[in-house]
């Protein structure tokens, strides 16, 4: 959408004018229609799997399972995080996927993550999506393997989510009128735009953790753990905050994330549908999302200033994101407090 | 991106139960898809520079090998970018900096760059250009045409036996079909057979190497050959992912240049062993996978095989690492 957006603009100002002519605006909104219409017909799953090594062992080997889902959806990548999130061996080990018949296995062998499943810095894509049916689950294996023979060795909680997105055969009504609604933005409007909602806990006090001083206007704009009006103080494993959107005031097509998390775990859910991205489950807000790149160790990553979601989210008018924060009890990092959350949308 | 595109517009409509209006469609695509791989040839070109002493001033010239036949040029990369053990983005890293000037052959034919100019400012490393393999626009190498690099060591490096490497990507294109007709009719059954590609991982493995590649020894000159399984349907390969081979996960990209591979098998990705690493930078880190432009046919029932060697440069970490090759069925 980037292109054709900048294309009728380029056209637009060459015909000395600020909208683009009316062939090519006609173009344009039937592209925003068609991806309206996709984003509407499409809905993102993070099936998460997680599991440990039972003992340091370079023979150890542990299987998991993701949940049995209740659609057939389309697995188009995954990521991989593990619980020590402050050290280069994030992702210990090895792993592979393998799919129920009659799908093949991903790869007969283990492999190596770091490169291509790394969360959000890397590709996450498989070199082709797949069709998993309802109720199939799939199998990963994790093992210690060479390169990774004389590497040390963890046993904390590694986590991989799959990227998925369930398909719907017919809109109903309420989906029918969202789609009308929004169309009809489409034809009101020029151009798409770009919105950022931030998340923040509500009624909360965000402070600098050297001295415990608030933030200037810190109030309501951040994440924040308890207690509040500390943050030099480690927040204790298990805790739970929430942070919320504002209202979407039009149809809005949410396409990133960003944090600034540590050590947490995050479930999202669109309060206008009460729909649950993770499927109600906790995942590591760092498998959607980590500021660094696994290359340069240490350097934070200038490639992705957010996580893009695998299919655009459609949020309805109305509506915000709610996201509860969970410092996860096997990272060995605390969550940061305060620490940011963004969603980037445009408009249809 | 497009394969992958393809296929989730296709699974998108086979959810949505409209899969078999566009079923003719999608096989069109596929079929003419194998037909470009089948009719291609991904080529890797490279121009080597040696400086034994590491210090500064020191040139030297390379010319990559000349082919029987004309080839689009889509990008280049070196390994001179980010070299530097601890302080990768600054001008002068430990390994030291190159300059580069890039010639072509043949009379009355636009250079790439007249100047010279440090090989971070047009090749990599992000500081004036993308870490990117696709330059802005192809331009075609007739055949018997060379690329010349003229390198000159820019700031002296750290260490002594330095290698860098200016790598070419390219791609041929065969004006006739020449492959065996029962290919094809293989390939159109295959397509009706499987309504939706499926992807798969393939490794490159040694022989006792645990699902991965392993050298025999920690040192220069070290020797292995991998192989993938033989592929049980005609499949494509889309680019590749490579660990730890001279770049372990832990110390980073700037571990220097230190092996080569080419993969052979069928048509021949390079004549010559080249330095991998001027691939490296533009697999990373937001691509982390080498892409060909056009995929390239592997052959039902046949394999790919890689050969390494070791070079003489910083030792640790290069006697173990793991390809997969990003694949999809016909």
């Amino acid at each position: 959408m980037y292109d054709s957006q900048l294309d009728a603009m380029i056209k637009a100002l060459a015909s000395g004018r600020m909208t683009p002519p009316f062939d090519v605006a006609k173009q344009f909104k039937q592209k925003r229609i068609n991806s309206l219409n996709r984003a509407l017909g499409c809905t993102n799953v993070f099936a998460s799997a997680s599991g440990n090594f039972p003992l340091t062992d370079s023979n150890a080997t542990f299987t998991t399972y993701t949940k049995p889902l209740q659609r057939d959806v389309i697995v188009m990548g995954c990521s991989l995080m593990a619980a020590d999130e402050r050290q280069d061996n994030r992702i210990t080990g090895e792993f592979r996927v393998r799919l129920p018949n009659p799908l093949e296995h991903l790869s007969q062998n283990y492999i190596f993550p770091a490169l291509g499943f790394a969360p959000a810095t890397y590709s996450v894509l498989f070199p082709a999506p797949f069709i998993l049916k309802a109720s199939e689950q799939i199998q990963v294996d994790f093992g210690w393997n060479a390169p990774q023979a004389g590497e040390p060795l963890t046993t904390g909680r590694v986590e991989i989510v799959f990227f998925c997105a369930s398909v719907k055969d017919c809109f109903d009504q309420d989906d029918a009128d969202l789609f009308d609604r929004a169309a009809r933005y489409v034809n009101e409007t020029d151009y798409q735009r770009r919105v950022l909602l931030n998340s923040a806990t509500q009624g909360s006090i965000a402070v600098t953790s050297q001295t415990d001083s608030p933030f200037l206007g810190g109030i309501s704009n951040m994440v924040v753990y308890t207690p509040p009006g500390i943050s030099s103080v480690a927040v204790t494993k298990g805790t739970l905050t929430s942070s919320e959107t504002r209202q979407a005031d039009v149809p809005l097509l949410v396409v990133g994330f960003s944090t600034a998390a540590c050590g947490e775990s995050i479930r999202i859910t669109d309060t206008g549908t009460g729909y649950s991205f993770t499927q109600g489950d906790f995942i590591y807000s760092h498998s959607l999302f980590y500021p660094e790149e696994f290359i340069h160790s240490l350097y934070r990553g200038p490639y992705y200033s957010y996580f893009r979601l695998p299919v655009p989210h459609l949020l309805r008018p109305g509506a915000t994101l709610f996201t509860e924060h969970l410092a996860t009890p096997e990272a060995e990092q605390d969550p940061f407090n305060p620490e940011y959350l963004v969603w980037e949308c445009i408009t249809p | 991106m497009a394969i992958y595109n393809e296929i989730f517009d296709q699974c998108f409509r086979t959810l949505q139960g409209t899969g078999n209006k566009a079923l003719e469609g999608y096989r069109r695509t596929r079929y003419n898809r194998a037909v470009l791989a089948l009719r291609s040839q991904n080529y890797f070109l490279s121009c080597l520079f040696f400086n034994e002493s590491g210090a500064a001033g020191v040139t030297g010239v390379d010319r990559t090998l000349p082919l029987e036949r004309p080839i689009i040029i889509r990008g280049g990369g070196t390994n001179a970018a980010i070299i530097g053990n601890n302080a990768p983005v600054v001008d002068a890293p430990s390994r030291g900096s190159i300059n580069i000037k890039i010639f072509r052959s043949g009379s009355n034919r636009a250079q790439l760059s007249l100047e010279s100019m440090l090989s971070t400012q047009f090749l990599s490393c992000g500081a004036g250009q993308k870490w990117e393999f696709d330059w802005p626009i192809p331009w075609v190498l007739d055949k018997n045409e060379i690329i010349q690099c003229n390198f000159e060591q820019a700031s002296a490096t750290d260490n002594t036996d330095q290698y860098y490497a200016v790598n070419f990507y390219g791609v041929a294109v065969d004006p006739q079909l020449r492959c065996d007709p029962s290919i094809l009719e293989d390939v159109k059954e295959q397509i009706l057979k499987t309504p939706i590609q499926k992807p798969r991982y393939l490794h490159l493995k040694t022989d006792q190497g645990a699902g991965t590649i392993v050298l025999p020894t920690i040192g220069s000159d070290e020797r292995a050959v991998a192989n993938t399984i033989e592929v049980p349907e005609h499949m494509l390969i889309l680019g590749w992912r490579r660990v730890i081979v001279g770049m372990g996960p832990h110390t980073g990209a700037w571990t220097p240049t230190n092996v080569r591979l080419v993969v052979t098998g069928g048509k021949a990705f390079s004549r010559v062993e080249i330095p991998v690493h001027g691939f490296e930078y533009f697999t990373t880190p937001d691509n982390a996978t080498f892409r060909f432009a056009v995929p390239h046919f592997l052959q039902k029932g046949a394999s790919l095989s890689l050969s390494i060697t070791s070079t003489i440069e910083t030792l640790d970490e290069q006697y173990m690492g793991e390809i997969e090759l990003l694949a999809v069925s016909v």
